[in-house]
């Protein structure tokens, strides 16, 4: 036996870290790239849903207060269900800026708004917050 | 030597892609946020369509008369200043609008030249503008833009 031969890979083991490195750092980056990609590929369909649902709230032109009302729900809210189950979001909608989300949105969308109203028509903000199931 | 270029090739790859994926990530989603700046502002003239100013009267009415007067420019200016029947309709128009500046432009050729009067939220300057017109008198359009 040779002075100081340790065997085939342990000769090399410079070489064997170097090659090792390399390779869990490409893989790494493989596995991050893949994450994000469907991380923003998810980021943009809950963007599509939440302009779909807005598009079906906004529909008529005009609304009432009853529109978004939950119980007994209206026909615009369950028109809005619809959306909301094909692209797998959650939403919550009112009346009024200052609002706040009950949930952490992932979107918040604002359109100005014609309210029927006992007093008349009065013009108002409708918030639609929107999040990931 | 082998083990090297084979480190430096994998290596490179794997920044590469961190950096590509990195951008990818941060990107905007421009082009689906420009078809909702298109909604908002078609509804928003929609909306301000069944508005009634602060004396009660139809808010697009209001203006159809104002911009057929021979001030029409100076009637607009006073019917949304402070203190104007129309000051509460422009101020629910600006804090509804996701734009850091929202304009309503009147423009007319009533008067021989095309003249134009706009109502700015801000001064700031436009790099992207998206708008949404309707005609309110033979002669007069109404502009409304969100100014990015």
């Amino acid at each position: 036996m040779r002075k100081g031969f340790i065997g085939p890979i342990g000769d090399d083991l410079p070489s064997v870290i170097a090659l090792l490195l390399a390779l869990g750092m490409f893989f790494t980056a493989v596995i991050y790239s893949f994450n994000m990609y469907n991380q923003k590929l998810s980021d943009m369909e809950t963007l599509k849903g939440s302009i779909e649902i807005g598009r079906v709230l906004m529909d008529r032109g005009y609304m009432l207060d009853s529109d978004i009302a939950t119980s007994p729900k209206s026909k615009v809210l369950i028109t809005s269900d619809y959306v909301k189950n094909s692209y797998g979001l959650e939403y919550e909608v009112f009346f009024g800026k200052g609002n706040k989300c009950t949930e952490q949105p992932s979107f918040r969308f604002q359109y100005l708004v014609s309210v029927f109203r006992d007093t008349g028509p009065q013009l108002d903000i409708l918030v639609l917050c929107t999040w990931r199931k | 030597m082998d083990a090297l270029i084979f480190m430096l090739i994998a290596s490179g790859a794997g920044t590469l892609l961190f950096f590509v994926s990195g951008l990818y990530s941060t990107s905007t989603n421009n082009q689906i946020m420009t078809i909702y700046n298109y909604e908002y502002a078609g509804n928003a003239l929609i909306a301000l369509h069944y508005a009634k100013d602060s004396n009660g009267k139809w808010f697009w009415n209001e203006l159809k008369n104002r911009a057929i007067m021979l001030d029409w420019d100076a009637q607009l200016n006073d019917y949304f200043a402070t203190g104007g029947p129309g000051e509460p309709v422009w101020n629910t128009l600006v804090a509804s609008s996701p734009a850091p500046k929202t304009s309503l432009c009147f423009k007319t050729t009533a008067f021989g030249g095309a003249d134009e009067f706009c109502k700015d939220s801000s001064a700031l300057g436009c790099s992207t503008v998206y708008s949404s017109s309707v005609k309110i008198t033979a002669y007069t359009t109404v502009l409304f833009k969100l100014c990015y």
